[in-house]
């Protein structure tokens, strides 16, 4: 198995009003391809935290983020996050004025995938995850939530990288299709060997991962489920 | 006589510099609410991966695009603002220069020898030809541009320092 995603020795704490909440005491945790992971823990634990080290929104307090075995500041954030890394946000976080095509397309340009027919294959990977082509040419505000995730889903796969990492993305889905999503996910791993993150409250969703793994004592610990 | 033409290069002047320093910072102020109403849209585009500097440089095309649009429509219709604007500025000095030398003539009786008649065998100026060259034009357009790039860098140098984390994660 191929290592994509290492920490190493990795360290966070937040500082408010003068005091100190360590969020991640030196965890080690390696994260292969062709996986499929979710993170579970408690509210407030750190989950979201830990997930935008990994996604190169935020830097270690010490320790590093390892891509492939290079450390992410060397590889450059911004470079890291438009190349090899697509985050799906809890709020969907689509660009509001634009259609769910266009938010897709957009994405694409901007990671500079090679693709040619950057239209088509945003339709395609639409409808792959269930909007039909009205849908996907309407504006994302109307659209529901769950169609809304979609989009940001199909965003996010549209940028052809090896590691995926989602903050709750079902957390606003009913069951049917939160166990597509999910099914999904596990078929982008298992046949495209990407490696998949997804933080989740649900045990359901735990037990349709590869590994299921709990942040508990600020630390990455792994649990047979 | 060529005081009131002169009062029309003094006045013009200081309307080219009031509104170019007015226009500026309107422009600045307009461009900083414009950043802050996008604070989320940019955050988005920063965790996909844009870089900060094209986002700076998609702000200015934008300004760039308007100000060209300004531009060409000044251009076709400054030539008439501009002669109704001179004419009733000539007119308004040429006015005020006549009262005065009204006020000079009735003076001049207690001014014995004093009566120089400098200039006054020149025809005075009451109408002026205004054409719009395109050296004029150039300088316009210069000075345009220098506005609207500056206006719109220094409230974008703000981008520099968004972080996507903050902008995406907190309102959760
Ligand atoms: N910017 C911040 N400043 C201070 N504390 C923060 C900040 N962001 C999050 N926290 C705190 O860190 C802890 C972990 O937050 P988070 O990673 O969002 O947890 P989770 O996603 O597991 O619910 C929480 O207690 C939260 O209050
Ligand atoms: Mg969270």
């Amino acid at each position: 198995m191929e290592t994509i995603l290492q920490f190493k020795n990795l360290n966070y704490h937040y500082k408010s009003n003068n005091k100190k909440i360590t969020i991640l005491d030196n965890v080690n945790f390696s994260f292969q391809a062709g996986h499929f992971y979710t993170i579970l823990g408690p509210s407030g634990s750190g989950k979201t935290t830990t997930l935008s080290l990994a996604s190169g929104l935020d830097i270690p307090r010490s320790g590093s983020v390892l891509y492939k075995g290079t450390d992410i500041r060397k590889i450059g954030l911004d470079s890291y996050r438009n190349q090899h890394v697509s985050i799906i946000f809890q709020s969907y976080n689509l660009i509001t004025y634009m259609t769910a095509l266009q938010n897709v397309v957009t994405a694409m340009e901007i990671t500079g995938v090679d693709v040619r027919d950057k239209k088509g294959r945003a339709l395609e990977l639409l409808e792959k995850i269930g909007l039909t082509e009205v849908e996907a040419k309407r504006k994302v505000l109307q659209l529901s939530g769950g169609q809304q995730q979609r989009v940001a889903i199909a965003r996010a796969l549209s940028c052809n990288v090896d590691l995926l990492i989602a903050d709750e993305p079902t957390g606003s889905l009913d069951q049917v299709t939160s166990l597509d999503i999910i099914e999904l996910f596990k078929e982008l791993a298992h046949k495209e060997n990407k490696c998949i993150i997804v933080v989740t409250h649900s045990q359901e969703v735990a037990r349709q991962s590869d590994t299921a793994v709990y942040l508990e004592k600020r630390n990455l610990v792994i649990k047979k489920l | 006589m060529v005081g009131p033409i002169e009062n029309v290069a003094s006045t013009s002047k200081w309307i080219i510099y009031l509104v170019s320093v007015a226009g500026s910072i309107i422009l600045g102020l307009i461009i900083m609410l414009t950043i802050k109403e996008r604070r989320k849209e940019l955050g988005i585009l920063l965790a996909i991966g844009e870089k900060k500097g094209k986002l700076i440089g998609q702000l200015l095309v934008e300004v760039l695009c308007i100000a060209a649009l300004a531009f060409s429509l000044s251009v076709f219709t400054g030539g008439t603002v501009s002669q109704a604007m001179g004419d009733s500025l000539l007119q308004k000095e040429v006015t005020s220069s006549e009262e005065q030398q009204q006020q000079g003539a009735d003076n001049q009786v207690f001014m014995f020898g004093m009566n120089d008649d400098q200039g006054q065998d020149v025809d005075p100026i009451d109408n002026i030809d205004i054409s719009v060259t395109s050296q004029d034009v150039l300088k316009l357009g210069g000075l345009g541009l220098v506005i609207a790039i500056l206006s719109t860098i220094l409230p974008a140098l703000s981008i520099l320092r968004l972080n996507p984390k903050d902008i995406l994660l907190k309102d959760e």
